[in-house]
């Protein structure tokens, strides 16, 4: 109650401020597809980050968060830092490599892979013994029946990290053409679940119960592919990468692709990992980007929604439910953190 | 006297909050689409012939058979509140002479209802109420009716760290306000150290569907015996007495997740520690240690 009165009247002092340094248009904007309906900008440019668990979906695999925050630098360079800043940067982040992908790429930008299968690592030996124990028939990755034949014919019972490593560099090389040839639709799906699980519907089904979110991003997510609607326009070309980090206690190697899209002096951004090799089976993440100032300071806010789809969360109790989302947020939070204080060093 | 009447306040208070809850969020959440969940717990235990001790002398082999049916639906109401809503069954049989104090039958049979809460960023919150008839429930009697309140809090780390802390209010026990604290911390891949009770656990991951861990736990409830209890067994001062029971049991198991939304667990060991006090009357026999198994299905919709 205490904090409520005092945020009140923080609103209330603030309100003014905010709508001269956003514009009225855009914080309305803001208000009217996200779940922050009040911001101080001169706080978050001193570093507070807003952040809202989203609500319990119907979708029984998905949980999202909103986050909201400032950086010190043009939405541009805001944009061009989430394209190159580097994760392995921050160790709390846990992430083992990433690596950016040419567009057609080519199977030699994953030969670097078996060095980060460190088997003395616990999270690398899941991943490796996991591999190792995949048959065509049966596997705790995600992988279609074909790609669990021809790992295990490639990987066999007792794969050392380096061949391991080439099976899952082919196998990457491939999902990463298929999407880069075929885009969303290019996707395959993952076997060994209960049913077969395609990431991409997944991110759809996601988006559908956010629907003044999907609306706000749909010129975005039609020109990238991601949903229908899209003939007539101009595709937008995305960048791609590969990742390995750990997720659970399990190393993963993920597959993502990033669309970036200006409008006006605003910018939207939608990364997406459309292929992720276990524990959890999809993430999506939405950014908009709009300059502000407060008096002589510039910067840009950055409101951002993370879609995550995993399986353990098909039968999570509702209370399970509200912590992953709760745990999902604190880490992307950790993340947004890591993310500003590269502003700090350049 | 007084303990009946804020017992009495207690509830009612309780009981109107909770069920008046659920109306003020259902009007601003009519537009957003609604989760819903359910949760079926069943479980059934043996605890083998052993010896009570009245003081301190040897007086009746006691076995037993208990058995737990509980099944709650969770509607999300709005985006941090989540309503609960259900029904439990226990019953606790033991084969007993009849000149011993301990009853042959302890059962309960509660409605729940309660909710799950987002205090704050990390904070979350349960609270339950369990109205329903606890004790001797073959003469049915406002005697026997009572509303224990379970509130639990959890504060969220990080994936791997979760502290908790709870409360149980039973104005009818002994100790009617018993609190509690825990931890869950998983230190590695597969270890896990589940300090919650009433089922603190050290958990290792065989593989991903598979659990080993030793384990405590408690069986624990407030009952009132039958109106005849105590002349039955010549003590007339135990008619519709109330008793504590507590049940602690330790031991190794296993938890096997069958099928994504069903996990079935068995459990070997001891019981520690087995008590019925009939407080008010002084009068506590208690069981030495003796074998137990318990076996339990968990299944999520």
């Amino acid at each position: 109650m205490k904090r409520s009165v005092i945020f009140l009247l923080v609103i209330i002092c603030c309100t003014s401020g905010v709508r001269a340094a956003l514009g009225p248009d855009s914080l309305s904007e803001l208000k009217r597809f996200s779940d922050f309906q009040q911001i101080d900008v001169k706080r978050l440019l001193e570093g507070e980050i807003l952040s809202q668990r989203g609500p319990l979906m119907k979708f029984p695999n998905g949980i999202s968060s909103q986050l909201c925050f400032a950086v010190p630098a043009s939405p541009a360079e805001t944009v061009k830092r989430l394209q190159s800043w580097d994760a392995k940067s921050c160790p709390s982040l846990k992430v083992y490599a990433s690596h950016d992908l040419n567009d057609p790429c080519d199977r030699n930008e994953f030969n670097s892979l078996y060095l980060y299968l460190d088997p003395g690592l616990r999270p690398v030996k899941w991943l490796l013994d996991q591999t190792r124990n995949t048959s065509e028939r049966a596997s705790e990755l995600n992988l279609t029946q074909i790609e669990a034949a021809t790992l295990a014919r490639c990987a066999g019972k007792n794969a050392d990290p380096k061949s391991a490593g080439s099976c899952w560099g082919d196998l990457l090389f491939a999902r990463a053409q298929g999407f880069q040839r075929n885009g969303f639709a290019g996707a395959l799906p993952y076997d060994f679940d209960i049913a077969p699980v395609n990431p991409i519907a997944h991110v759809r089904s996601m988006l559908q119960e956010q629907v003044e979110i999907s609306r706000e991003f749909a010129t975005l997510l039609q020109r990238a592919g991601a949903v229908g609607g899209a003939a007539g326009t101009t595709p937008l070309r995305p960048s791609y990468y590969w990742r390995m980090s750990q997720a659970d206690h399990h190393a993963t190697l993920s597959l993502g692709a990033a669309y970036d899209l200006q409008v006006g002096d605003r910018y939207q951004r939608l990364e997406i990992e459309y292929y992720v090799s276990g524990t959890y089976y999809t993430s999506a993440t939405l950014y908009e980007i709009w300059p502000i100032r407060d008096g002589g300071r510039t910067g840009s806010l950055v409101w951002s929604d993370v879609l995550c789809s995993a399986p353990t969360l098909r039968f999570a109790t509702g209370i399970e439910r509200l912590a992953s989302g709760v745990i999902m947020l604190l880490e992307f939070k950790k993340m947004v953190h890591c993310f500003q204080d590269s502003f700090k060093t350049r | 006297m007084k303990k009946s009447l804020f017992h009495t306040c207690l509830q009612a208070s309780l009981l109107a909050t909770l069920l008046a809850l659920p109306a003020l969020p259902s009007a601003v959440s009519a537009a957003e689409p609604m989760a819903v969940f359910q949760e079926l717990d069943a479980s059934l235990g043996s605890v083998g012939r052993a010896t009570t001790l009245r003081d301190n002398l040897h007086v009746s082999p006691v076995g037993e058979l208990n058995a737990d049916l509980k099944y709650v639906v969770s509607p999300q109401l709005n985006k941090d509140l989540l309503l609960r809503v259900g029904a439990e069954w226990q019953r606790f049989s033991f084969t007993q002479r009849r000149h011993v104090e301990e009853p042959d039958t302890l059962q309960q049979v509660n409605a729940v209802v309660g909710f799950d809460y987002q205090l704050g960023e990390q904070w979350l919150m349960r609270a339950e109420l369990h109205p329903g008839l606890y004790g001797d429930l073959s003469r049915p009697s406002w005697r026997r009716f009572d509303a224990p309140l379970v509130m639990g809090f959890a504060y969220l780390i990080d994936a791997d760290l979760q502290w908790f802390f709870g409360l149980r209010v039973d104005a009818r026990s002994q100790y009617p306000v018993f609190p509690v604290a825990g931890v869950r911390w998983k230190f590695s891949d597969v270890w896990t150290l589940d300090l919650q009770l009433p089922n603190p656990r050290l958990e290792y991951d065989l593989t991903d569907r598979l659990q080993a861990y030793f384990g405590v736990g408690i069986l624990a409830g407030t009952y009132v015996v039958g109106d005849r209890f105590g002349d039955e067994r010549g003590l007339p001062q135990l008619n519709h007495a109330t008793l504590d029971y507590t049940e602690v049991h330790a031991g190794p198991g296993f938890a096997w997740k069958a099928r994504p939304n069903l996990t079935l667990e068995a459990e070997a060991g001891y019981v520690l520690y087995r008590t019925w006090d009939f407080f008010d009357q002084r009068i506590s026999p208690s069981s030495s240690p003796l074998p137990s198994l318990q076996i339990a299905c968990h299944a999520r919709f």
